[in-house]
């Protein structure tokens, strides 16, 4: 039933700093012997937010960069008039402001936790020096990016393009894909207002969409949680992004 | 000026040895006017580097055209496909006589693996580069087309545009309809924008050149 480009092309790195349930780290560590792990571990400082709590600020200095190793958050981009955009979900073994590093230092979107959310914070500075003497990490960050990169420009032109039903069908696609389905239901809290401001498309019209995709046979809606009930009907609506994304839900 | 001293002014920042490994495997080429450098699905065989000339990269969708960037000197091309591996997502055509250097992507990799600084300095490009791409998005999902019209011509004319007497000038002999697709319009608001703002005294029309006449810019901060 999912759409296929999105699958995850690369596993998870091996868990690095021993974190209690950690299933992975992100990709870009793959590769790196336990002395190189052991360095990376020693940058490392625990942070911890409730729900709905602000990681990041737009406009702020950007110190550094995050790993999740529980929870998910949302970056968030702040448009005219004051509306949100979600640019994308970041959940365990995924990272958070990596793109900042490299662009003056201020972040260019705002973070904020969707649930209790736990991670590793890195410094600027100290993973800059970690690049120079591992250029494998560089190369397979380089890569994340570029993949980032490639699944932005998809959206843009699929946005200039297709309608907010294409897009919406396609997100409720890319959700159960990322985070999996019991009996239909997409195993992920998100709320009507991060659904429409992921698509691009008001709440109002995200609302009466799902209502539509709801008569149709193609979801069911359960307070805050969906069911796909006709995946291939929703296929229809929406081909997937043609890009094969690395751990981000664009 | 050499092809050293400017590909040396394009790649600041860098260091000097990574600087110089990329001059030794870098070649010069010319493409006339209107030449396709690659297309979208073509495999990657390495990157470019705009030295002089205007390249636009477009992709299409169900026969719909989107231009999502106009490259001129110091651009790269095809950084996020020598990444990713993947095959070129979009086409790339120079718009005037256009002089790129070509670095072969065996080379580039070599490069990279022995100057960590370059990788890093391709990634100050690939961040920037995404800023630009969420800000369109941004502004794709929530800018009235006319104001997202005002901003590109603003845009392209402080990139691209000749500072005359009278204005500044655009002849990049880009269609309305191309016009539309670096939007994300359509060609007929592209036209009741551009006459509109003609009437204004904004813009003058001369075919496919189009004059500044104002700051438009600050007309839509």
């Amino acid at each position: 039933m999912a759409p296929k480009r999105l699958e995850i092309g690369h596993p998870k790195s091996p868990p690095i700093c021993g974190v209690a349930g950690c299933q992975g780290c992100s990709w870009i560590f793959s590769g790196l012997d336990e002395k190189s792990q052991h360095e990376l571990c020693r940058m490392m400082r625990s942070v911890e937010y409730g729900a709905d709590e602000a990681i990041f600020h737009e406009g702020t200095p950007a110190f550094g960069f995050f790993i999740i190793c529980s929870g998910k958050a949302k970056l968030i981009k702040h448009g005219p008039g004051g509306k949100r955009h979600i640019l994308k979900i970041v959940g365990p073994g995924e990272l958070l402001g990596e793109e900042n590093l490299f662009d003056g230092g201020t972040h260019t979107a705002s973070a904020r936790t969707i649930e209790p959310t736990r991670a590793r914070f890195i410094k600027r500075e100290d993973f800059l020096d970690f690049l120079k003497r591992h250029p494998m990490v560089a190369l397979q960050l380089a890569e994340k990016v570029a993949r980032e990169l490639q699944g932005f420009q998809a959206k843009l032109i699929e946005t200039a393009y297709e309608s907010c039903r294409a897009r919406l069908a396609r997100l409720l696609l890319a959700l159960a894909e990322k985070y999996g389905t019991v009996n239909g239901e997409i195993q992920a809290r998100i709320s009507r207002m991060d659904l429409a401001e992921m698509a691009g498309i008001s709440t109002e019209t995200a609302i009466r969409t799902l209502g539509e995709f709801e008569e149709k046979g193609l979801i069911s809606l359960r307070r805050r949680k969906i069911a796909i009930i006709d995946p291939k009907g929703l296929e229809e609506l929406a081909t997937p992004l043609p890009v094969e994304t690395i751990e981000n839900l664009l | 000026m050499t092809k050293g001293a400017e590909l040396v002014q394009w790649l600041g920042g860098l260091d000097p040895e990574a600087s110089k490994a990329i001059l030794r495997k870098a070649h010069q080429k010319v493409f006339p006017a209107e030449t396709l450098l690659y297309a979208q699905g073509d495999r990657v065989s390495g990157i470019y580097i705009v030295l002089e000339g205007i390249v636009k990269e477009f992709a299409s969708l169900e026969g719909c055209l989107r231009y999502l960037r106009l490259s001129g000197p110091g651009d790269l091309l095809g950084i996020g496909e020598i990444f990713s591996q993947e095959p070129q997502t979009l086409s790339a055509s120079t718009v005037h006589q256009s002089r790129l250097v070509y670095l072969e992507q065996a080379a580039f990799q070599q490069i990279c693996m022995k100057h960590p600084s370059v990788p890093l300095w391709m990634m100050r490009q690939l961040s920037a580069r995404l800023w630009e791409l969420r800000m369109a998005l941004v502004e794709t999902v929530y800018v009235e087309s006319a104001t997202r019209l005002v901003h590109r011509l603003a845009a392209v004319g402080e990139r691209f545009g000749e500072q005359r007497s009278q204005g500044t000038l655009i002849d990049l002999k880009l269609s309305r309809e191309e016009w539309a697709a670096l939007v994300g319009i359509a060609p007929e608001t592209v036209s009741r924008v551009l006459h509109d703002l003609e009437r204004r005294g904004w813009v003058a029309l001369e075919g496919r050149k189009i004059w500044l006449l104002i700051d438009l810019a600050q007309k839509v901060a």
